[in-house]
């Protein structure tokens, strides 16, 4: 049995960082996640249309790198990493507000609202990036509660940081896109808020 | 779902048994003050700004220990000042919130080994005890018990201290029974030689006057001094040397007051269930509702500084936190230096004001005032009479 990092440690953690994401730094990105059954693929596998499910506002830590140009013969281009770092109770649960949750922490990670996935997409200062790699290696005293041996009482892990790449739009089916398909634009709303426009 | 320890909400409710101790609990004034307290304690931290990872338990068990620091040195000041009045005063009473009238007790008290060396007094009882005289024999052992009688212990087995022996000339008076009587001062100083001068051969009468008298007594005290060997005695470790040597019968005695050494050294002479020293002063916890304005500030203040304190540990226990891919340090040593320093400070101003109020300090002031008042008056101009 461990000492430090318990379950009442983990959860002022929580506090914490859910305060800085949420109440002081306050950048929020809306993931997109791929709705499979609805993409149709051809007969290459290939899904040329992809369907998204509507998007999920969460809070993160958003490292935006310059534009990186390039200039070929068929004319310059750019591309753009930006890293996501998102705290991985957040989401898990964006609703963590019951006061007598005495079990294990972190123990309904497969009851997450969102699971990020490689091939996701991530919408932030209007700007969309898809996910190239995923990480939720930061486990917080050395430890996962889902793995541990230990019965998962200590330790956490604690961030799911993804690298992504700027998109072009065109690979998606945006609003701004004349070619795209079956939208729900709704009269009136700003076009961050426009979640239906990415069904498809 | 995670285990979720929940934090200050913005408000809070008391129930009996959210404090540590429950000393005030059922102090509807401090129930109430608790909850303004911890709302005060919040904000003044900077909530709804920020969050405060602290409890409404939290807060209020800040609350409680500041009412108990608070009794905890106006106590201790109240048993500073009125220990010499409350030394062996009844430990069954409680003083808390009580005037305290001053008395000469404890001075007393500290004053009794002195009377009792002196012979003036004292807590030890003088006893009264004898030796028996042989005729011829100069020199007795004190811790003898076949010679020697004590009232209270047996002798050579109770250490004593003789405090006064009555070895001592008859007096003159004695000795001169009937100073009416006309036989002569040879006849009465033949018969003093014999034993017989308190006798009176009563043979005539005559009328003296007062002085005769005093003049007759003079004169055989004179006579003893001169003609006669002094009664004295010397006594060194039990030996008690008597002079002149005995030409008594054997009955004679010579009586001595003395004090046994245990009855002396007895440090428990006190009676039981007494105040001896600080820790059985009977003061109890204060009555939050009889605290005034000014020691409520006092509280509160008080409060704010372990709420500060204890966030402070809180946020501190680890010296960097996790966050997504990064660490962050929080200000958990700053609320802790600053906690300490307005804790220390809030000690000492309390200590402070308690010291001006004592006794001695009053008086010094008083003393102060007049002093200062006298030169006042004295740069009065006098009046000039023209006349």
């Amino acid at each position: 049995m461990a000492l430090f990092g318990s379950a009442r440690d983990i959860s002022m953690f929580r506090h914490i960082n859910r305060e800085l994401l949420n109440e002081i730094i306050d950048t929020r990105c809306d993931i997109y996640k791929h709705s499979i059954f609805d993409s149709k693929e051809n007969l290459y596998g290939e899904a040329l249309r992809k369907v998204f499910l509507p998007g999920v506002r969460v809070a993160g830590l958003i490292d935006k790198d310059a534009k990186s140009y390039t200039s070929e013969e068929i004319g310059s281009d750019y591309t753009r990493n930006i890293k996501y770092s998102f705290l991985r109770d957040d989401l898990a649960s964006l609703e963590l507000g019951d006061t007598n949750n005495t079990t294990l922490p972190n123990k309904n990670a497969q009851a997450a609202n969102i699971f990020l996935e490689v091939g996701d997409v991530i919408f932030w200062d209007n700007i969309y990036c898809e996910i190239d790699t995923i990480a939720q290696g930061q486990y917080l005293f050395g430890k996962n509660p889902d793995t541990d041996h230990d019965g998962g009482t200590h330790g956490a892990s604690w961030s799911v940081i993804v690298e992504t790449h700027e998109m072009r739009r065109s690979k998606i089916n945006t609003l701004e896109s004349v070619r795209a398909g079956y939208d729900e634009y709704i009269s009136g709303n700003k076009i961050d808020e426009q979640r239906g426009g990415l069904y498809g | 779902m995670a285990v979720n320890i929940p934090i200050w909400p913005g408000s809070a409710s008391f129930a009996v048994g959210d404090t540590p101790f429950g000393l005030y609990d059922t102090d509807s004034e401090f129930t109430s003050s608790a909850i303004k307290t911890a709302d005060w304690c919040a904000t003044r931290l900077g909530y709804p700004l920020t969050d405060i990872e602290l409890q409404s338990v939290n807060f209020f068990t800040c609350f409680e220990e500041s009412v108990s620091e608070y009794g905890a040195q106006v106590n201790t000041y109240n048993i500073r000042d009125n220990i010499l009045s409350l030394y062996g005063a009844s430990t069954g009473s409680n003083l808390t919130g009580q005037k305290v009238s001053p008395n000469f007790g404890g001075l007393i008290e500290l004053a009794e080994d002195y009377g009792e060396q002196a012979g003036s007094g004292g807590n030890v009882t003088y006893y009264t005890g004898s030796v028996a005289l042989t005729t011829n024999q100069q020199i007795y052992d004190l811790s003898d018990p076949t010679i020697v009688e004590l009232e209270s212990g047996i002798a050579g087995t109770n250490a004593i201290e003789v405090k006064r022996i009555f070895h001592e000339a008859p007096p003159a008076i004695a000795r001169y029974f009937d100073p009416f009587i006309g036989t002569g001062l040879g006849a009465q100083g033949m018969m003093d030689q014999f034993s017989w001068g308190n006798y009176s051969p009563g043979v005539s009468f005559m009328m003296m006057p007062m002085y005769a008298d005093v003049l007759r007594l003079q004169a055989i005290e004179f006579n003893d001094q001169i003609r006669k060997s002094a009664y004295s005695f010397e006594l060194v470790n039990n030996r008690l040397k008597v002079f002149p040597i005995p030409q008594v019968a054997v009955t004679a005695k010579i009586f001595f007051t003395y004090i046994l050494k245990s009855d002396r050294s007895n440090p428990l002479k006190g009676a039981t269930g007494t105040i001896s020293d600080f820790s059985n002063v009977p003061y109890e916890d204060v009555i939050y509702s009889n605290i005034n304005a000014v020691g409520k500030q006092w509280i509160r203040r008080y409060s704010l500084a372990l709420a500060k304190e204890m966030l402070g540990y809180i946020r501190g226990k680890y010296s960097a936190l996790p966050i997504p891919n990064a660490e962050i340090t929080l200000n958990g040593a700053d609320l802790i230096s600053a906690a300490q320093t307005e804790k220390e400070g809030l000690i000492t101003e309390l200590k402070d004001t308690l010291d001006t109020m004592s006794r001695q300090a009053q008086l010094e002031r008083k003393a102060a005032e007049s002093t200062a008042m006298q030169e006042q008056f004295n740069k009065i101009p006098l009046k000039i009479y023209i006349g």
